[in-house]
C-alpha cells in the first residue's frame, strides 16, 4: 500500500521530480568532466568521453517516468481515456444516467450542504469553538432565567470563563426628524458581549463597562443594514443623537455587515437600556447567556466549575429550589436546536432518492451490456483478464459517477439555499426565507466535497459492480456464436427485475412519507382551518411601557383604540386581538372549573387564553356554536363572562354544555414567586363557544382556548394586534387606520402589516416547507422509477422482436402480445409494492414528531400513494408494450 | 538497457542490487554510486545515467532507498541516497537470488 501511496505522490509531483533529476544529471555531467580534467583530458575529447559514460538524458527522464508510472497506472490512464469516448458516442444514454445520478446526488448534497452548514460548521465568531452556551434548568429539563444579580455573580465566581455575556431580544422604535418612524429588531446585549464574541465596530466604538454605570447616557450600534437604509451609509451618523423608544440615544458605532448576532438583530443597546430590565432592574428574565472558554480550559473542566459555583449559589439563595443544574454546550448547538432530527430524516429521505437514482443507471447499464457483451467477448478472447475488463467497466461507472456528482453539486448550490430558507426566523410582516440566518454559511468546502466525492464512488459501486461483473462473466464461445441470448441475457434479467423491484419499493416508501405530511398539513391548514381569511389584514402595535406603565392607561388605551377603531367608515368589521389566531406565543393560563376540586399533585390544566375585542367572531367570521360572544362590563372592572372553543367544551365538559359554567383562570406561578401573593381573580361565566380554531404552534396537541375582553384585562399585553375586514386592500386599510392611531397617540408605529391569509401561511412554513420537500424528492423519486420500467420494458422489447414478429406473423392479437409485456413489468410492479408498502409501515413511525393528528401508519394515505405508484408504473410498462403490438411483422423477422 | 550503456548487459534487476550493496557503504549521490560501481569493478561496469537514476527512482517507489538533498564534499547541492531497513531486506534476499542464479548458470555451464 505504501508503494502506491509513494507512487501516487510521485505521479502527483511529476514537475519537481522532473526538476530534480536535472539538478542531478547536471551535477553529474559535471563531475564527471572535473574527472576528466583531472586526468589531463581537455576540449572534443572531454565531451566525448563525458557523453560516452553518460548516455542519453532525454532516455533517463523517459525510463525514470516509466519506473513512476507503471503500466498499471498507463492502462488506467486509458480506461479512462476509453470510457471518455465511449460515453461520448453513446450520447442518451450518457444523458439518462448522468441527469439521474444529478438529481440524485444534488438531492443529497443540498441535504448535506445544510446540515454541513447547520451543524457541523462553525459559527462565524473568531475561535467559535471556545463560545459556550450557558442554560439553567429546572428539573424538567426546561430553561429557567437568571437575575442580574446571578449573572454578575457567576461572572465573578467562574474563572474558567473569560466571562459570561448575555443578550435578550426586545423591540427598537427609532424615529428621528425628517424620516418616519421605524421598528427594529433590537437585542439588548452586557457590555462585554462584542469583546466575548472578537467582534469589532465598522465605524465608532463598542460598547464601554462606563456605558453600563446607571445615569450614563444611553447608547446604541447600528447594524449595518439599518446605516445603508435609513442612513444612507452617512458616517457622520456615528456621534449624532436619534429616539430609540423615544429616548435620546448616542449613535456610538456601525456594526460590520454580516454581524447580526444573536440571530436577526438589526440594532443593539446595553440590557440596562432595555425597557423591561430599566424598569424593574432585580427581575429575572430569560436571557441568552454565553461565554468564552479563558485559554488552556477545556469545556468539561468549564462545565464542572459553572455546575460548582452555580449549585453554591442557588443553595444560598433559598428561593430557587426549582434549579436543578447548570447546561453547558458548545454555542453552536443553541444555533441548530430542534433541526438536527428533521435534517437527518430528510437526509435518509434524500439517500433514498439517490439509491433510486443508483438502480435506473444500474439497469441501463445492464441493458448496454446485453449490447456490449461481443465487444467484451471479442475483447476476452484477445487476452484480456476479467479483472481488465471489471477494471474497464467500473472506471465507465466512476467517470459517469463523477460527472453526476458535478451536476449534483451545481444543483445543491440552489437545493442547499432553498431548504436553508426554513431555518430562517419566522416574523410577522417578513416573508418566510426573507431573514436569511446569517449564521448558515452554504458556500462549498471541504467537507461538502468530499462527501460529494465519497457519494459519487459509493454510488458508482452500487450501480457499477453488479453490471460490470455481469458483463465480464460472458462466455465467449456463446456470445460469439450466438449473439446475446442465452444464460447470460437471463442472468441480466433477473438483475434487471431486483434493481426494478427495489426501485419501486424505495419509491413507494418516499411516496408514503410525503403522503403522511401532505395529509398532515391538509388537516392543519384545511380541514383545520375554520376561518374565513380572506379580506382580513392585520397590524401590530406596540405601547411603549415607559407612557403605558400601569394596566390602567393600556386599558384605557385598549377602550379608545376599540372605539376609535369603530368609527372609520369603509371597515367591514375590526378587532383587537393580543395574539393574531394561528401565531404563536399567546399566553398561557391554568384553569380551574367551579366545583371540580383538583386532584392534590396533579398539576392545574393548561389552556390559551386570548384577551380579544368584541369583533373577534364577527372579523374571522366564526359563528360561535352555542351561546353567545362575551359582553364587556367596562366600567365594572375585571372580567365577567368568557367563550371556549370547542376543544375545550369536549375537553372539560364532555357531554354537556359548559354555558352557563364557571371557570377561573390563573396566571402560571413564575419561578420563585409565591403564587399566594396577589388574590385569585375572579370567576368567569362561560357564554358561549366558539369553533375551535389553531392559535399556538402547531403540533400533536393543540391547548383548549379561553377567549375574554382584552378591554377588561387584569393585565393588558403592551402588544396588539388589530384585524380588520374590508374589501379596500391592505394600504388602504393601514393608511386609514394609521391616520386613525395617530389621533391617539402620535409616536406608535403600526407595524408586521399583512393579510390573515399570510399569518397563516406562516405559521404553517415547517411544514409545509418539510411537506414540500418530501413531494419534490418523492415525485423525484417517481419519474426516476417511471423512466426505469420503461427503459427496461422498452428494452425487454426490442431484445425479443424477432419473438414478438414470430407471434404477430402467427395470429397474435394485440391485447395478446401486450399482455406478453404488462404481465412481467406488473408482476415485479406488485412485488415491488408489496415490499415497499413494508417499508413505508416500518418507517412511517420516524415521521411522527412531524406529522400533525396523521396516523404514521395511515392506510388511506399509504394506499392512495400505492395506487398513483401502480397507475404510473403501468402506464410506464403499457405504453412501450402497446408499440411492440404494432410491429411490423415482416421488418421484425428481417431484422439481424 | 539503452544503447548507449557502455556497461556489458546486467542480468535483470542486479544493477537495483548492486546499487543497495553500494549503498551500504553509506549515503551516496548518483555521480558516486556511479564512481564506486566503476572502480570496485575495475572500471568493467560503467553504469549510464539512463539507466541509473530510473533505477534509483524505483528503488525510491519501493521505498528501499531514501533520498535527500545535501550537501556534496566540495560544496555543491547534491541529492544523496541512503539504504532502508526495507531496502536492507530487499538486499539480502536478491544477494540469496542471486547467488542462487550464478550457481546455476555456473552449473550449466560446467556441464559437459
Amino acid at each position: 500500500m505504501g508503494r502506491l501511496l509513494r507512487r501516487i505522490w510521485y505521479v502527483l509531483r511529476a514537475r519537481r521530480v522532473a526538476a530534480d533529476l536535472d539538478e542531478e544529471l547536471a551535477l553529474h555531467r559535471q563531475l564527471l568532466e572535473e574527472e576528466q580534467h583531472r586526468e589531463g583530458r581537455r576540449g572534443p575529447d572531454v565531451d566525448a568521453a563525458v557523453s560516452r559514460r553518460l548516455g542519453s538524458g532525454a532516455l533517463a527522464h523517459d525510463e525514470t517516468r516509466d519506473a513512476i508510472l507503471p503500466v498499471f497506472i498507463g492502462d488506467l490512464m486509458q480506461d479512462v481515456r476509453f470510457a471518455g469516448r465511449l460515453l461520448a458516442s453513446d450520447r442518451r444514454f450518457t444523458a439518462a444516467a448522468v441527469l439521474a445520478l444529478g438529481l440524485g446526488m444534488g438531492v443529497t448534497g443540498s441535504v448535506f450542504g445544510v446540515i454541513n452548514a447547520a451543524l457541523l460548521r462553525d459559527l462565524p465568531f473568531e475561535r467559535p469553538d471556545r463560545l459556550i452556551d450557558i442554560t439553567l434548568l429546572d428539573r424538567n429539563g426546561r430553561s429557567m432565567a437568571l437575575s442580574p444579580d446571578e449573572y454578575i455573580a457567576l461572572n465573578r465566581s467562574v474563572k474558567g470563563l473569560e466571562g459570561i455575556g448575555d443578550s435578550m431580544q426586545g423591540v427598537m422604535n427609532v424615529s428621528d426628524e425628517g424620516r418616519p418612524p421605524e421598528r427594529l429588531r433590537g437585542t439588548f446585549i452586557s457590555a462585554n458581549t462584542l469583546d466575548l464574541l472578537r467582534a469589532r465596530p465598522l465605524l465608532g466604538r463598542g460598547f464601554l463597562a462606563e456605558d453600563a454605570r446607571p445615569g450614563a447616557p444611553p447608547v446604541v450600534l447600528l447594524g449595518h443594514a439599518v446605516w445603508t437604509s435609513r442612513y444612507a451609509s452617512d458616517p457622520s451618523i456615528v456621534g449624532r443623537t436619534i429616539r430609540i423608544n423615544n429616548i435620546p440615544t448616542g449613535v456610538i458605532g456601525v456594526m460590520p455587515e454580516g454581524f447580526r448576532f444573536p440571530f436577526i438583530a438589526e440594532a443593539w443597546q446595553l440590557l440596562s437600556a432595555s425597557p423591561e430590565v430599566s424598569r424593574s432592574p432585580g427581575t429575572r428574565m430569560l436571557r441568552g447567556a454565553f461565554g468564552r472558554l479563558a485559554d488552556g480550559v477545556d469545556e468539561p473542566r468549564a462545565q464542572h466549575e459553572i455546575e460548582a459555583v452555580a449549585l453554591r449559589l442557588m443553595t444560598e439563595r433559598s428561593d430557587r429550589p426549582g434549579a436543578a443544574r447548570i447546561q453547558v454546550t458548545p454555542l453552536k448547538s443553541s444555533y441548530a436546536q430542534g433541526t438536527k432530527g428533521a435534517l437527518l430524516t430528510f437526509l435518509g429521505a434524500v439517500a433514498v432518492v439517490l439509491l433510486v437514482a443508483c438502480a435506473n443507471v444500474a439497469n441501463l447499464l445492464l441493458a448496454r451490456s446485453a449490447s456490449r457483451s461481443r465487444e467484451m467477448a471479442v475483447r476476452a478472447s484477445l487476452g484480456a483478464t476479467r479483472w481488465r475488463l471489471v477494471r474497464q467497466l467500473l472506471v465507465e461507472c466512476l467517470v459517469l459517477a463523477l460527472l453526476g456528482g458535478l451536476l449534483g453539486l451545481v444543483l445543491s448550490r440552489y437545493g442547499a439555499r432553498a431548504i436553508a430558507v426554513a431555518f430562517s426566523p419566522i416574523e410577522p410582516g417578513v416573508a418566510v426565507g426573507a431573514l436569511r440566518p446569517y449564521w448558515l454559511d452554504l458556500s462549498f468546502d471541504g467537507t461538502l466535497l468530499t462527501f460529494a466525492g465519497v457519494a459519487a464512488l459509493f454510488a458508482s459501486l452500487v450501480f457499477g459492480l453488479v453490471p460490470a461483473l455481469q458483463v465480464a462473466r460472458v462466455d465467449v464461445n456463446s456470445v460469439l456464436k450466438d449473439g446475446e441470448r442465452g444464460a447470460s441475457a437471463r442472468r441480466t434479467r433477473r438483475w434487471t427485475s431486483v434493481f426494478l423491484v427495489s426501485e419501486m419499493a424505495l419509491t413507494l416508501v418516499l411516496l408514503g412519507a410525503a403522503g403522511l405530511l401532505w395529509r398532515s398539513f391538509y388537516v392543519m391548514y384545511v380541514r383545520e382551518l375554520g376561518v374565513d381569511a380572506s379580506g382580513v389584514v392585520s397590524m401590530r402595535l406596540t405601547l411603549p411601557v415607559e407612557k403605558y406603565d400601569t394596566p390602567d392607561k393600556r386599558r384605557q388605551f385598549v377602550s379608545r383604540l376599540e372605539a376609535g377603531l369603530r368609527d372609520v367608515s369603509g371597515f367591514e368589521s375590526t378587532a383587537l386581538a393580543t395574539t393574531l389566531p394561528f401565531s404563536f406565543g399567546a399566553p398561557s393560563r391554568m384553569l380551574s372549573l367551579d366545583g371540580v376540586v383538583a386532584a392534590p399533585g396533579m398539576p392545574a390544566p393548561s389552556v390559551t387564553y386570548m384577551p380579544v375585542s368584541d369583533g373577534y367572531f364577527e372579523v374571522l367570521r366564526l359563528s360561535l356554536r352555542e351561546g353567545r360572544a362575551f359582553r364587556s362590563t367596562a366600567a365594572s372592572g375585571g372580567q365577567t363572562e368568557a367563550v371556549v372553543d370547542q376543544r375545550f367544551a369536549t375537553l372539560y365538559f364532555p357531554g354537556t354544555s359548559p354555558v352557563g359554567r364557571r371557570i377561573r383562570l390563573e396566571r402560571p406561578a413564575a419561578p420563585g414567586r409565591a403564587s399566594s401573593d396577589s388574590p385569585p381573580p375572579a370567576w368567569l361565566t362561560i357564554v358561549g363557544v366558539a369553533p375551535t380554531i389553531a392559535t399556538t404552534r402547531p403540533g400533536p396537541e393543540s391547548a383548549a382556548v379561553v377567549y375574554a375582553a382584552m378591554r377588561d384585562d387584569a393585565d393588558p399585553a403592551t402588544t396588539l394586534s388589530i384585524l380588520v375586514r374590508s374589501d379596500r386592500g391592505a394600504a388602504a386599510s393601514t393608511a386609514a387606520l394609521r391616520e386613525r392611531v395617530r389621533t391617539l397617540d402620535a409616536d406608535l408605529p403600526l407595524y408586521a402589516v399583512e393579510t390573515l391569509g399570510a399569518v397563516i401561511a406562516q405559521s404553517r412554513a415547517p411544514q409545509r416547507l418539510l411537506g414540500r420537500w418530501f413531494a419534490i424528492i418523492a415525485m423525484i423519486a417517481l419519474v426516476l422509477a417511471t423512466v426505469g420500467i420503461w427503459g427496461v420494458t422498452a428494452h425487454g422489447i426490442t431484445q425479443r422482436h424477432r419473438e414478438i414478429g414470430v407471434r404477430i406473423a402467427l395470429g397474435a392479437r394485440t391485447s395478446q402480445i401486450v399482455w406478453l409485456f404488462a404481465r412481467g413489468t406488473g408482476s415485479l410492479v406488485a412485488l415491488g409494492l408489496a415490499l415497499g408498502a413494508a417499508g413505508a409501515l416500518m418507517t412511517g413511525p420516524l415521521l411522527r414528531s412531524f406529522l400533525v393528528q396523521t396516523d404514521a401508519r395511515d392506510p388511506f394515505t399509504l394506499l392512495t400513494v400505492a395506487a398513483l405508484l401502480s397507475a404510473v408504473a403501468l402506464a410506464a410498462a403499457l405504453i412501450p408494450a402497446r408499440r411492440a403490438s404494432r410491429l411490423d411483422p415482416v421488418a421484425a423477422l428481417r431484422r439481424d | 538497457m539503452g544503447v548507449t550503456n557502455q556497461a556489458p548487459d546486467l542480468l535483470p534487476g542486479t544493477l537495483d542490487l548492486l546499487i543497495l550493496k553500494t549503498l551500504v557503504r553509506g549515503p551516496a549521490h548518483g555521480y558516486g554510486i556511479a564512481l564506486h560501481l566503476r572502480t570496485t569493478s575495475d572500471e568493467v561496469l560503467v553504469v549510464g545515467e539512463s539507466s541509473l537514476y530510473p533505477a534509483l527512482q524505483r528503488l525510491l517507489i519501493n521505498g528501499w532507498v531514501k533520498a535527500e538533498w545535501g550537501v556534496s564534499d566540495n560544496n555543491r547541492r547534491a541529492r544523496y541516497y541512503t539504504i532502508t531497513a526495507a531496502g536492507r531486506k530487499r538486499l539480502a534476499a536478491e544477494r540469496d537470488e542471486f547467488d542462487r542464479l550464478i550457481l546455476a548458470i555456473h552449473k550449466v555451464l560446467a556441464a559437459n
